[in-house]
């Protein structure tokens, strides 16, 4: 009863945002968002987004084993040729083995790593370090900037004569047909300058 | 009834008038001897800035002063740009490629099997596979048209290496959001459901220059 009551004062789309009434994965009813580059990196200098990477592991339970392998091996790697990221390793018994990656802009991804052999965990951490931050949703478009328009935007009066403003419709020479050579005559005159030859029209035997 | 001012006929009729008038097409071979083959075929010309006769393309002519604007427009003397200096306007436009005073320039780029309109400092998304990995700056090599504000140059299909260059940084790789496949054929007993993410690379152009060729 207090649940219903509490929808009903918040407004009609806010408790369903991301949630369509039969549970199918529309666009509409997923969430989307426009293309965004955290505080325009490359321009100027890249900078890694990824600031921490927890491993969480078991020390004895068999789904941690490829997490162990990775720590023994991959790890001391990863972290030299990463000095902008902090790792953190947790060790914790009985319990599934982690990844977890905070960045820059406050953001955590999660991802559950039991059962993974030591090369799988490895291109997840690389895809963790390659991400930015920013949540992924449907993108609304594969583009984004701020200056779309250098030319300036079209309009129905861009490259047309500025006399047509002050001219009174229906105008009499305006509205005479046009007497330059037609798209047939110049597309024939294209021809003959390239020298087509003239088909000859089929005989009936052909 | 009077109606001023109004557009009647579409403005692409009118403009395709425009592009396709006489001048314009040997005012292209004009272009053609100037440079190297596989570079521009036009040189559309948009202001006054480059050529006084251009300027003249789209304002009232005091030499025909009966006619009308829209009528006779392919065979009009001043829209001809085999009759007006047309070499001078691209010398012009060549002598100023490598400055920087041509403002902010576009480039329509191909890239990951997509064709964009780019400028500097804007943000793409190529799809799946892309080798160059994060931090890594990159030139754009398939360059099909370059335009500043006053002038476009269009590549025949591309333009040369050595007149354009455009960089890019690859700033992030990640996976897109679920996408769903779904298959099905009624009565048939066909459906097949998947979900599916692809590989994304976002690409941050840094700048755009137009060099000139040294030839």
């Amino acid at each position: 009863m207090a649940l219903r009551i509490d929808i009903l004062l918040l407004g009609s789309r806010s408790h369903c945002l991301g949630r369509s009434p039969h549970g199918k994965m529309t666009g509409r009813s997923i969430p989307s968002d426009f293309v965004k580059n955290v505080l325009q990196n490359g321009i100027g200098r890249y900078v890694c987004q990824l600031q921490r990477l927890t491993v969480s592991f078991c020390k004895s339970h068999g789904d941690s084993r490829g997490a162990r392998d990775f720590v023994e091996n991959h790890m001391l790697d990863f972290t030299k040729k990463n000095p902008g990221t902090v790792v953190y390793l947790k060790p914790r018994r009985h319990r599934n083995p982690r990844l977890v990656a905070e960045y820059l802009n406050g953001r955590t991804e999660t991802l559950n790593i039991r059962n993974m052999p030591q090369d799988e965990i490895c291109k997840w951490v690389e895809h963790f370090r390659t991400r930015s931050g920013v949540q992924v949703v449907r993108l609304r478009k594969q583009w984004h900037t701020e200056t779309p328009s250098i030319q300036g935007v079209w309009s129905p009066f861009t490259n047309r004569d500025s006399e047509l403003n002050v001219t009174e419709f229906p105008d009499a020479e305006l509205s005479k047909a046009i007497s330059a050579p037609t798209a047939t005559d110049r597309v024939l005159a294209m021809a003959r300058e390239i020298g087509v030859k003239k088909h000859e029209p089929l005989s009936e035997k052909e | 009834m009077a109606v001023t001012g109004a557009v009647l006929r579409s403005a692409y009729t009118q403009f395709s008038r425009i592009l396709s008038a006489q001048g314009l097409r040997s005012g292209q071979k004009e272009v053609a001897g100037l440079r190297c083959p596989l570079t521009c075929i036009s040189v559309h010309l948009r202001s006054q800035q480059f050529g006084g006769t251009c300027g003249r393309m789209f304002s009232n002519s005091s030499s025909s002063a009966t006619s009308s604007p829209a009528a006779e427009l392919s065979t009009r003397p001043e829209w001809s740009l085999a009759a007006t200096n047309s070499k001078d306007i691209i010398s012009n436009i060549e002598s100023k490629l490598g400055s920087a005073d041509l403002g902010r320039l576009f480039a329509v780029v191909h890239v990951g099997g997509k064709q964009r309109k780019v400028t500097s400092e804007d943000i793409i998304i190529v799809e799946h596979n892309f080798p160059p990995t994060v931090g890594d700056k990159i030139r754009l090599e398939k360059v099909l048209m370059v335009g500043s504000k006053d002038f476009t140059m269009v590549g025949r299909p591309v333009l040369s290496r050595e007149q354009v260059y455009v960089e890019a940084t690859v700033v992030e790789k990640t996976l897109s959001h679920f996408k769903t496949i779904f298959n099905y054929v009624k009565t048939k007993g066909h459906r097949k459901y998947k979900l599916k993410r692809n590989e994304q690379t976002l690409l941050v152009i840094n700048n755009i220059q137009l060099r000139q060729i040294t030839s």
